[in-house]
């Protein structure tokens, strides 16, 4: 239920791949556009939960836990896996409660990127477990 | 990855145009990078079924392949599978997704799609496929 919490913030075989795989121009953009994706991605899963919005809430950790798992942020990618499945399920007071460790669990992806603290000022007065 | 396969996949997409629809800017952007990196030179990117369709039509270009994810808002990927093998039948469709459980893949079937990837997907894994629609056998 909770493997996430072991999993790497970044796996480097993943990151290796990608760095032989790309263009570094194209790499760097890449990155750049996860860490708005973060951000925009939390926005929408925070608005969801104030709203107590299933589906969008849903959608939103649906598609930054692909974003995440492609590009080896393993440890957002299996947590938005686990809280898919709460939205599955209806259960968005746990995505609630789960909610700070998703927060730091996205700073810590955004630390990865050299832009750590900067997506959750407005989410958090947004959502209050 | 076989470097034979991968020179064959280069030569293939050369005059090839491809259409990748995907709703996250970080996957789209990785996909077409991905693509780029195999050798395509025309890539058009959209972030959902709409998108896609009004490009085609203003673009008037029909692609040879495309790679879409299934789950996207406002026309998901199944509808846009069927709705361009409708009016496109050449068209060759690989769906990206992570439903890749048996049902999911007998209906993205049923809707004729070419190819399947698996989310998360790779380089190597995005290359099988490409072989797979384009014809070309893995060695």
């Amino acid at each position: 239920m909770t493997a996430w919490r072991q999993a790497p913030v970044v796996a480097d075989a993943v990151a290796a791949e990608l760095a032989r795989d790309l263009d570094p121009e194209d790499l760097s953009q890449i990155l750049d556009a996860f860490r708005v994706d973060i951000g925009s991605r939390a926005g929408e899963l925070a608005m969801a939960l104030a709203g107590g919005h299933v589906e969008p809430a849903q959608r939103a950790v649906h598609s930054l836990k692909g974003a995440a798992l492609n590009l080896g942020f393993f440890r957002l990618g299996q947590m938005c896996a686990h809280l898919q499945q709460l939205a599955q399920t209806g259960d968005l007071a746990a995505i609630v409660v789960l909610w700070p460790e998703f927060a730091a669990t996205c700073n810590d992806s955004l630390g990865r990127l050299g832009h750590s603290g900067l997506a959750f000022e407005i989410d958090s007065s947004i959502v209050r477990p | 990855m076989n470097q034979d396969l991968e020179k064959l996949i280069a030569e293939a997409l050369t005059n090839k145009s491809l259409l990748v629809v995907e709703d996250t800017s970080s996957s789209r952007m990785l996909v077409a990078g991905l693509l780029r990196g195999l050798g395509a030179t025309r890539v058009v990117a959209a972030v959902d079924g709409v998108d896609a369709l009004a490009k085609i039509q203003a673009q008037h270009l029909v692609p040879d392949v495309v790679l879409c994810d299934w789950v996207m808002p406002n026309m998901d990927g199944l509808e846009l599978l069927t709705r361009l093998k409708a009016d496109y039948p050449a068209v060759k469709f690989i769906m990206m997704t992570v439903k890749t459980e048996a049902e999911a893949v007998i209906l993205a079937r049923k809707h004729g799609v070419d190819g399947y990837v698996a989310k998360p997907f790779s380089r190597e894994s995005i290359t099988a496929a490409l072989a797979k629609v384009l014809g070309i056998a893995v060695g």
